[in-house]
């Protein structure tokens, strides 16, 4: 295995390096980097070609270039632009952003892509399959700066103009319950009563939601509440303890309710301390829930059924985290809102230039920044999640394993996340990993539409000014990204399948 | 895919129902009711199979239909090359701007409070120049369709030959073929496309594709490579081989056959994202020049008339929309028919 | 922190007023944020490659000058608060200039000799341009003006008359002083051995200084050292996000009336994107490139107000003298003006923007111009004859010379507006009978333009209120290469415009300069060198929150008021 990685790892460098010729050699000749300068007047036209010609080598021959960028990148300096400027400097500012859009992004695609595959597997030529199946080609299909040029306009300005006076109109209830209701319909299996009994209550609780939200106008001022939170985390116990081990057994389902309990009470415990803490406190208070958890489902479990209680109750005590976290975050929102005139959703840029507040009020400035271009990304890639999950959850069910699984008897919950899931889910790891150039493509696209200053606009930029060291700045980033998770990949694969290795 | 049984297995669901899809039921005999019975089994050579397979497949049948309606409205409206189109304007005629440029076309009847369905004089409008918006939109959509086409065509035989070459042969000629793979790999799609679009930006449309058709070959080689991979070491070429059939023979007559689903498959799915990067290009102002324009280029140059003049800005993209949809539900469609395992029911 | 705390209470209404400084002129100002194209790269923007337009509108605010362009007709403004200047005498051409007693740099130290010597010897291009300029026109003329540490007066004495004198003295940002105690103390000097240096024209002790003068202010990813970049003007540049925004506050120490907003954001978004932004409430005040909807976009808009006028920018064709059908043949140049559909481009593409937009007659004296009637008047005759499309008489002129069917290249850069113009010009001028081919390139500037691959070439040029700029333009050049040929891109030659234009740049008395340029203007026509066509539309919008927003169509653009600028 280990020279399988050497031998890897090798060919990965020399791809690399060869790959990084070929393109120094379009970026040197893409554009003239001195056509600015010849038009300045006069004698300045001179001084500037001049000094431009010096600082990028213009008079060297490409190859004296070539190994002249390649020398100083060894050491770590990646060159200055046109302008003289520092490109470290340039792309670390730019690789931040465009991290903090894909990764996000990208976890939230998968999830969300896993989820409906499943989901539309389990229910395969249902109307929701069929439904999902023709959203997800619909997806598959937007150039995603028409879709983002849309988004901005819906989703911001009209969006951030309704929030003034945040009712919502009656059809527009009437649309949102009726799908509601139609989806959960088809979710639920059972026969003709039950399907319409599901859909006239969801349907009626959603209307009933929104029409309180409406009424109370809960949305110039949202949270939770404590006891959103105690049901939430409630609901969450009972729903990861059925995952992970099913309800039969008391034991786990008590480990995560005493756990949601306790996270509730912490809630009230802690508040001074969520007033305004940093990003270490709430890592630290991450971790702590998690020990926490696992100790309470450890104790609680005991010797047979500690294997389930402790990841019911440390799933249930994260969750809890998350919607306590969450309901911090609405807190805040009247203030974040108040402090960027009423408009929280924005059309362009990274964060509020000069923005100062508390944690919370920071993360809503950012969250209000990412959401519109993390939504353009995760429509453009949740399609491929939902089909290749949807694939591979169908291929997998037909194994005779699975129908072994089912003849002995094992509930269908049982079949579906111990054989089915396990199993259909282990090629989409890969998937991110082979799919990293189309995803970095599709941010620098993203990125154009909300007009962040960030990898894109190095690339473009460059382009415009004929200026390849932010080009290759750009290709070392995104070209290495893609070496690397395509390596890991083939590691990974060589790691499952030993045939690999050995040829 | 030889080893399973005849797509007769029982299926449920709408849109497997052979006797309420309309589009097969009036083509086939009997014959696949009998199947499904157990009665009589008809032998049916792989390419039956793979029809019948993919006339089933509602989605890839509307996207037929969607895909053959736009190339014949882009193709047939304004003429292409000599041939005239039955639409009396064309794109490059400037003219006056009559009513602001909006749009006449009707779709709502006079019963329901429009203004009758007509197409009028510009049915999408007119531009800042006076030219006629819609013979602009289909100018785009030929574009944006010859583009696709011709990375489609270029990136499947450049990937077929290397992958199948890599696949058969092995050793040296394998290593390098891969590599060289990797390296095209490596480097981000967006990349050296904007690179290449900017520096042949004079050369006109179809060199311009045909570059980014040498750029786009390297999923459908890694496909092909793995599939030749799988067969070669099957018996029947073990038997071509024995009888002394020459490398070429082989690949070329027992080999590349067996992989041509996976291969038209991949094309399709190449062709789709074509169309889309070929937007996005035009977006970044990478892509095509004018006085040449694209759907993309469309697209971008009136995106701030979004609130102002929407046609202008809605046609060219659900152009796009219907075009890359089409393809990929054909593509979908083509998956199911040449690989059945992935459509096979749960029972 | 500071800064934080006003945005909030600027945006955050009346949470926590008290939050912000009360400054001298009453009030918070709170904080107006600008949207700009390109990103703030250069604290130096005097040097010839870090001089952009985006540089120059965030370094206005922060050194400051005797003068700059301004008002609502980009005239030249006489900046009393740094200084006054006077000519006084005609021959030889000498002004006195002399700074404010009380202009310090904001780090207290004064603004005197050593900087005036500094921005001489830059601006002069001695020492063998030892320090970058972006242009040395005029300050070469002048004899390195003599003053002692301390001194806050200086003359500029020139060798030959010279009719820009008055923009030639420091003014803001592109040619403005820079504070010579940060380029001595980063070049290893005293302030006492830099000066001396700087009068001894000792190149050698200079090395270092100039080296820090020339590079040392780009600004890499974060701001320097607040030592290093001190303010003269009314705002301190106090923040910066790498491609993203700057910031500027007030600043504390300036002697003259102090800015009006606390804090001025300074954010970088593409044009696209900008009325979006403003809509949004992200930005305060954009001036995009208008199109016909973007225009249409910001007029559409409830709560923003917005204001379109003219630029001096202009748009015209050129043709090539080099090589080609127009080379040697007025009749085709003027077939050519006659079939050009200038009335048709105003009326569809630009005034959607700007309703009272008219065709552009003249080529570099805009209508606001003093000049502008005189120049008219000097060219009534050939605006007669060609200044009306005539399909028909261009026609007729090709078929009297045999040439229906000249086959044309005409080239521009690929923007929507001279894409529709260029398509409707091709449209015209193939009924009058020429064969066109058209091109449009993102890199029209890079390769084609410069290397003569055209026979008509539609470009801009931005103007201003002085004669140097354009000068260059019709002077006869020494070779017709991309770099031999400078601004006169069609390579045009002409003895008697040589004479004119010579004469015009040593001419100081302004109803001589008018005079002579309309003469120039005259026989531009004439021979037609170039076909002028339209002022360039600008827009400029801006949410009502914020006071004191004056567009005006010089190069500075909105921001040349900025210090006034307040939201309350």
């Amino acid at each position: 295995m280990l020279a399988f990685i050497v031998r890897r790892l090798f060919v990965s460098i020399w791809v690399f390096l060869a790959a990084s010729v070929v393109i120094f050699f379009l970026a040197v000749n893409v554009r003239d980097p001195l056509s600015e300068a010849r038009q300045l007047p006069g004698p300045a036209q001179e001084s500037a070609m001049a000094e431009i010609t010096e600082r990028m080598h213009l008079d060297e021959p490409t190859i004296v270039r070539y190994f002249l960028w390649l020398a100083d990148v060894l050491t770590g300096d990646l060159g200055v632009n046109r302008q003289g400027q520092d490109v470290n400097a340039m792309l670390e500012g730019a690789f931040t952003a465009t991290l903090q859009l894909v990764t996000g992004a990208t976890v939230l695609a998968i999830v969300v892509g896993i989820t409906i595959g499943v989901v539309s597997a389990l229910r395969q030529y249902t109307a929701l399959d069929q439904t999902v199946t023709f959203v997800a080609f619909i997806c598959f299909s937007l150039p995603v700066f028409w879709i983002g040029t849309l988004l901005k306009q819906f989703l911001a300005l009209d969006f951030n103009d309704w929030l003034a006076d945040p009712t919502i109109s009656p059809v527009f209830i009437g649309g949102i319950a009726l799908l509601t209701g139609m989806a959960c319909a088809s979710i639920i299996l059972g026969d003709r009563r039950t399907r319409l009994i599901s859909f006239a209550a969801s349907a009626a609780a959603m209307a009933t939601l929104l029409a309180v939200l409406s009424a109370t106008e809960w949305f110039t001022d949202p949270g939770l509440g404590p006891f959103v939170v105690a049901l939430s985390a409630a609901a969450g116990a009972i729903g990861f303890t059925t995952l992970v081990r099913g309800l039969e057994w008391q034991r786990p389902l008590q480990a995560a309710l005493m756990t949601a309990g306790v996270g509730v009470v912490a809630m009230f415990a802690l508040d001074p301390v969520l007033d305004d803490p940093d990003v270490l406190t709430i890592g630290g208070l991450a971790v702590l829930t998690a020990a926490v958890s696992a100790g309470i489902g450890w104790y609680w479990g005991g010797d047979l059924y500690r294997q389930a209680a402790i990841p019911s109750a440390v799933l249930t005590g994260l969750f809890t985290g998350a919607v306590i976290f969450t309901d911090r975050m609405l807190m805040n929102f009247d203030n974040y809102s108040a402090s960027v005139g009423g408009r929280p959703i924005s059309t362009v840029g990274a964060e509020t230039p000069n923005y100062e507040g508390t944690f919370w009020e920071s993360g809503l400035d950012s969250f209000g920044h990412l959401a519109l271009p993390t939504l353009a990304l995760v429509l453009l890639s949740l399609a491929s999640y939902t089909r290749y999950t949807r694939a591979s959850m169908l291929e997998v069910m037909n194994q005779d394993y699975v129908r072994t699984a089912r003849a002995k008897g094992l509930s269908e919950r049982a079949v579906v996340t111990r054989h089915v899931l396990r199993n259909g889910l282990i090629p989409i790891t890969t998937l991110v990993a082979y799919d990293i150039g189309a995803i970095l493509g599709g941010a620098v696209v993203t990125e154009q539409v909300f007009g962040w200053s960030a990898m894109g606009s190095l690339l473009f930029t460059g382009i415009e000014q004929g200026d390849p060291m932010p080009i290759m700045a750009f290709f070392l980033v995104t070209g290495g990204a893609v070496v690397v998770f395509n390596m890991l990949a083939d590691i990974a694969y060589a790691f499952v399948d030993p045939r690999i290795r050995l040829s | 895919m030889t080893q399973n049984p005849p797509a007769s297995a029982p299926e449920k669901g709408p849109a497997k129902d052979p006797a309420k899809d309309p589009a097969t039921a009036g083509a086939r005999p009997p014959g696949a009711a009998d199947a499904a019975q157990g009665m009589a089994v008809v032998a049916r050579s792989q390419g039956q199979l793979v029809r019948r397979r993919f006339l089933r497949h509602r989605g890839a049948l509307a996207g037929m239909l969607l895909l053959f309606f736009v190339v014949a409205l882009a193709v047939t409206s304004i003429g292409a090359g000599p041939l005239p189109g039955w639409w009396d304007k064309d794109p490059t005629t400037t003219g006056n701007v009559v009513g602001n440029g909006d749009p006449t076309l009707s779709v709502l009847p006079d019963l329901l409070g429009g203004g009758g369905v007509h197409l009028g004089e510009h049915p999408f409008g007119q531009d800042n120049i006076g030219r006629d918006y819609f013979a602009l939109t289909m100018r785009g959509t030929q574009v944006s369709l010859l583009i696709a086409i011709i990375v489609g065509l270029v990136a499947t035989l450049v990937g077929t030959v290397i992958g199948a070459a890599a696949g058969y042969f092995r050793g040296w000629i394998e290593a390098v073929l891969m590599r060289v793979t990797d390296v095209v790999i490596a480097i981000p799609t967006l990349l050296i496309a904007g690179l290449i679009g900017v520096i042949i930006a004079d050369k006109g449309v179809v060199l311009f594709a045909l570059f980014l058709g040498l750029v786009a070959w390297t999923q459908i080689a890694r496909l092909v490579r793995g599939e030749v991979l799988s067969l070669r070491e099957k018996e029947f070429v073990e038997a071509a081989r024995s009888v002394g059939t020459s490398s070429r023979r082989i690949i070329f007559k027992h080999i590349l056959p067996n992989t041509v689903g996976i291969i038209i498959v991949a094309a399709t799915l190449t062709i789709a994202s074509a169309v889309l990067l070929e937007s996005a290009l035009s977006f970044v102002g990478l892509g095509v020049q004018p006085p040449d324009t694209s759907l993309g280029r469309l697209i971008t140059e009136y995106r701030s008339a979004l609130t102002v003049r929407p046609w202008l800005f809605y046609w060219p993209g659900l152009f796009i929309v219907a075009i890359a949809l089409s393809v990929n539900f054909i593509g979908d469609g083509l998956r199911d028919a040449f690989d059945p395992r992935q459509t096979r029911v749960r029972d | 922190m500071l800064g934080g705390v006003l945005v909030l209470s600027a945006c955050g209404g009346d949470d926590d007023d008290d939050g912000g400084e009360e400054n001298q002129s009453g009030g918070t100002g709170g904080t107006v944020t600008y949207g700009m194209a390109q990103p703030f790269q250069a604290y130096n923007n005097t040097t010839a490659s870090a001089n952009t337009v985006a540089n120059g509108q965030v370094t206005q605010q922060v050194t400051s000058g005797f003068w700059t362009f301004g008002n609502e007709d980009g005239q030249l403004i006489e900046n009393t608060e740094f200084g006054t200047y006077e000519r006084t005498s005609e021959d030889p051409l000498t002004v006195d200039y002399t700074i404010n007693e009380e202009a310090v740099w904001s780090d207290g130290e004064s603004i005197d000799c050593d900087d005036i010597l500094l921005w001489w010897t830059a601006q002069s291009g001695a020492l063998d341009g030892l320090f970058s300029a972006v242009g040395t026109q005029g300050v070469e003329d002048t004899t390195k003006p003599e003053c002692e540490p301390g001194d806050k007066a200086f003359q500029l004495v020139y060798d030959t008359p010279f009719a820009d004198w008055i923009y030639n003295g420091p003014g803001h940002g592109n040619n403005t002083m820079l504070p010579a105690h940060v380029v001595a103390e980063q070049g290893g000097l005293s302030s006492e051995e830099f000066l001396a240096a700087l009068r001894d024209d000792d190149a050698e002790a200079l090395q270092e200084a100039a080296a820090f003068f020339n590079e040392g202010w780009s600004i890499d990813g974060a701001l320097p050292d607040p030592a290093l970049i001190p303010s003269s003007g009314p705002y301190v540049i106090t923040g910066y996000e790498a491609e993203q925004s700057v910031t500027l506050t007030r600043n504390e120490n300036y002697w003259g009336e102090p800015g009006a907003a606390d804090t001025i954001v300074f954010r970088t978004i593409a044009e696209e994107e900008q009325v979006a932004a403003l809509q949004n409430g992200e930005v305060d005040i954009i001036e995009p490139q208008p199109t016909v909807d973007l225009a249409n976009q910001i007029t559409g808009a409830s709560n923003i107000e917005s204001q379109v006028a003219e630029e001096y920018t202009y748009e015209h064709l050129d043709f090539n003298f080099n090589e080609g059908p127009f080379s040697d043949s007025l009749p085709l140049r003027q077939a050519f003006a006659l079939c050009v559909p200038r009335e048709t481009l105003v009326t569809n593409l630009i005034q959607p923007v700007v309703p009272d937009a008219t065709v552009k007659d003249v080529r570099n004296i805009a209508p606001w111009d003093p000049g502008y009637d005189i120049a008219i008047e000097a060219s009534s005759d050939s605006l007669e004859e060609l200044g009306t499309q005539d399909i028909e008489a261009a026609r007729a002129i090709l078929e009297a010379e045999d040439a229906i069917g000249t086959e044309i290249t005409f080239s521009t850069l690929d923007n929507q507006r001279r894409n529709d113009a260029g398509q409707l010009i091709t449209a015209a001028c193939e009924e009058a009978g020429f064969e066109i081919e058209f091109t449009a390139e993102l890199d029209f500037f890079d390769s084609r333009l410069p290397e003569n691959r055209w026979d008509v070439a539609m470009f801009a040029w931005s103007g201003s209120p002085s004669v140097a700029g354009w000068n260059s333009t019709y002077r006869t050049v020494g070779e017709c290469s991309p770099t031999g040929k400078g601004n006169n891109n069609g390579c045009y030659s002409s003895e008697a415009m040589d004479t004119l234009l010579d004469e015009i740049l040593v001419t100081s008395d302004l109803d001589e300069i008018n005079r002579i340029a309309g003469e120039v203007e005259a026989l531009a026509w004439e021979d037609l060198v170039t076909i002028p066509l339209y002022q360039h539309p600008g827009i400029t919008a801006w949410n009502p929150a914020v006071q004191n927003v004056l567009p005006n169509p010089s190069q500075n653009g909105i921001t040349w008021n900025a210090d006034t600028w307040s939201r309350s």
